[in-house]
């Protein structure tokens, strides 16, 4: 996602060279005194003339522990890179060219005279793994030298020049991430609520309905946990490095993998009923079950064992390694393929739409638009992430709308999915005239059976479908409940009528199916 | 109680170091810097690692606070003598240290990093085909149904 933690407080130090002499003797004094001096302090000192030589401002990151972490990343770094030196083939190409160093922090090859470039390292919390260090060879063998100075030198001027910007940023997405899975966790709640109670509503459809909001919600709940993980700030925990964060490191991609591949059953189920298994009365939702919660399961356990094995930082918290593509491909394949499915369901449809010309078969395109929608925008983030521009404003941009599409998902999903429903507004409404008339029994004079009416005007795909169902299957009910008196008990019977005639066979009065059955439609 | 003797012969020959060049008033950042860190430097390191198992030598849980106590070494040598750090004459000395100590030790390992592409590449293809297996079951068994085939 892009947010790098470290809310240290950057404070600019600026020292002269004879101050570093004074103090470099003052520390030497001490250690012949055989005072305790702490590792950090001599790393201080190595850190500090190094960025002072450089005379850019000087800023020094949290002493206490983040260095101590620091110096063993560039002991490393130093070994390997000697290692490096000597191991190395000589180089054979003819001109000159500048030796291979160690500059301090980074390792150098051979270089033509020109321009070498490396990503900046990522020993300091103001060190930005993003941006690029530069050194520059002369034409005469010999690498850059800094003119005040006269040492040879590096430019990491760009790993912390706009560091304040860029974490005010990632503050801001984190608040946006955090209002986004808090009304996505709120709206799938009440989805959930309304999709269980109403026993009218209940179907395959709405049971893998169910189950995908369930699984949106886990994957916000368990987001929120590891953004505030990350973002917060909590060295002591990352510092403990307890299991439990691991364990939340892993849960994360479970759910994270789980969402998509819910998203890739409700894509399955709809290929299977209108293209593939047309005469099936019932699917088996076993298998989609097992999909959506039980596979997930495996890309989790392999990404857990290739980080312990391979990358085992501290609560596995970075993000800049490519073990995330374990987590990533599979949900790059399952939306895929998901989109395929889609596809092939619009021009199955508008192949139908040409032979048989029937009027209703514009709603059910309609039907599944809502679909065919939603799958592409709740995977843009991992479609156009190769596309992801380099300059700084215009990936601020693009971060910006990515962190929105993804962490509003889960709300999006309830409008389209719920509230923009037909048959879920037909049922609340139907409810709320129940408790109105058992409340006000005097004014049933006013009560108006328009149920059906309220979705004349919405112009949602399965909402007109409904209207076509409802209107196709009970023609006598809806004339009598419109020519004859008002009445409360009439209306309840008339609503009994109804839920009875839903209920026939178990299969849902939605578009899909019932366009399709071949009752109604001449031929597939 | 090897390295603490070390560290305490590390400290006197250091403030002699201080003592000597202060009295140097020429800037040095030849020989003069060479000779210095082989005698002092090196020696303790050479002192240090003798003390060590040689088959550990290559073990960097072992010798991580031996490199680093010569890197500091060096820095504060190249202080004292107002040199830059770090220079060729330093490249120099570390390219001489491991072709004698760690010359046969392994390229990676101690920094973070990711694992080698021929590994790498199964983790994540691994998965990919699992998962395209595993839609192509549900959307065969979907098809299965009561009495349907």
């Amino acid at each position: 996602m892009g947010i790098f933690g470290g809310k240290d407080s950057l404070t600019a130090l600026s020292k002269k060279r004879d101050m570093w002499r004074t103090l470099t003797l003052s520390l030497l004094v001490a250690l012949a005194l055989g005072t305790e001096m702490s590792q950090s302090q001599d790393v201080g000192s190595l850190v500090a003339v190094e960025k002072a030589e450089e005379e850019q401002q000087q800023n020094f990151s949290n002493i206490s522990t983040g260095l101590g972490n620091a110096r063993r990343q560039i002991l490393a770094a130093q070994f390997e890179c000697y290692l490096k030196i000597i191991r190395d083939p000589p180089q054979t190409e003819e001109g000159t060219y500048c030796n291979r160093t160690w500059d301090g922090w980074l390792c150098w090859g051979d270089s033509a005279p020109g321009t070498v470039m490396q990503m900046c390292p990522e020993y300091f919390h103001d060190f930005d793994p993003a941006e690029k260090v530069t050194k520059v060879c002369n034409p005469d063998g010999q690498w850059f030298h800094h003119p005040e100075s006269n040492r040879v030198w590096s430019n990491y001027t760009q790993c912390q020049a706009y560091t304040a910007d860029k974490l005010k940023f990632a503050i801001s997405l984190y608040y946006l991430a955090m209002v986004g899975h808090g009304l996505s966790i709120a709206s799938l709640i009440i989805c959930l609520i309304i999709f269980s109670y109403f026993k009218s509503l209940s179907c395959q459809r709405i049971s893998l309905h169910k189950n995908m909001f369930l699984s949106f919600i886990l994957n916000s709940i368990v987001t929120i946990m590891w953004l505030w993980l990350n973002v917060s700030n909590n060295q002591a925990i990352i510092a403990r490095n307890p299991v439990s964060c691991k364990i939340l490191a892993v849960l994360t991609q479970y759910t994270s993998t789980s969402n998509y591949f819910w998203m890739l059953c409700e894509g399955i189920y709809l290929h299977t009923l209108i293209i593939v298994a047309v005469f099936v009365g019932e699917q088996q939702l076993f298998w989609y079950y097992i999909l959506g919660w039980g596979f997930p399961v495996v890309p989790a356990i392999i990404y857990a064992v290739a980080r312990g094995l391979f990358f085992n930082d501290k609560c596995w918290i970075s993000s800049h390694t490519h073990l995330l593509y374990i987590i990533h491909g599979p949900i790059q394949a399952a939306l895929l393929v998901n989109f395929f499915f889609l596809l092939n369901i619009v021009r199955v449809l508008i192949t139908k739409l040409k032979e048989t010309h029937c009027a209703e078969t514009t709603a059910y395109m309609k039907a599944v638009r809502a679909t065919l929608i939603l799958i592409p925008l709740l995977g843009v983030q991992y479609i156009i992430l190769p596309w992801r521009p380099e300059g700084r404003i215009s990936r601020a941009i693009y971060d910006f709308f990515i962190n929105i599409f993804s962490h509003f998902q889960g709300f999006l999903v309830a409008i389209i999915f719920c509230f923009c429903n037909g048959e879920a507004q037909t049922a609340l409404q139907r409810k709320w005239v129940q408790l109105k008339c058992a409340w006000g029994k005097a004014s049933w004079g006013e009560t108006p059976i328009t149920n059906n009416h309220f979705n004349y005007h919405t112009n949602s795909s399965i909402t007109e479908t409904s209207r076509a169902t409802i209107s196709l299957e009970q023609p006598a009910a809806a004339a009598v409940v419109f020519e004859q008196k008002e009445n409360c008990n009439f209306l309840s019977l008339v609503q009994q009528k109804a839920n009875g005639q839903e209920k026939k066979g178990g299969t849902c009065t939605n578009g899909e199916v019932d366009m399709l059955s071949p009752r109604e439609t001449t031929d597939i | 109680m090897a390295p603490l003797t070390g560290s305490a012969a590390h400290k006197q020959t250091l403030l002699w170091l201080i003592i000597a060049s202060q009295c140097v008033s020429a800037l040095a950042c030849g020989p003069e810097y060479e000779n210095a860190i082989e005698e002092i430097c090196l020696a303790i390191f050479r002192q240090d690692m003798q003390e060590l198992d040689q088959r550990r030598w290559c073990s960097w849980e072992d010798t991580v606070e031996l490199y680093g106590a010569l890197t500091n070494c060096t820095f504060l040598v190249a202080s004292t003598m107002d040199c830059f750090w770090p220079n060729r004459l330093v490249d120099e000395f570390f390219i001489r240290v491991h072709r004698h100590y760690f010359h046969d030790c392994s390229l990676s390992g101690r920094l973070l990093r990711d694992p080698p592409n021929r590994i790498l590449g199964p983790f994540i293809v691994v998965p990919i085909l699992v998962t395209l297996l595993m839609t192509a079951l549900v959307v065969w068994r979907s098809k299965r149904s009561e009495g349907i085939v």
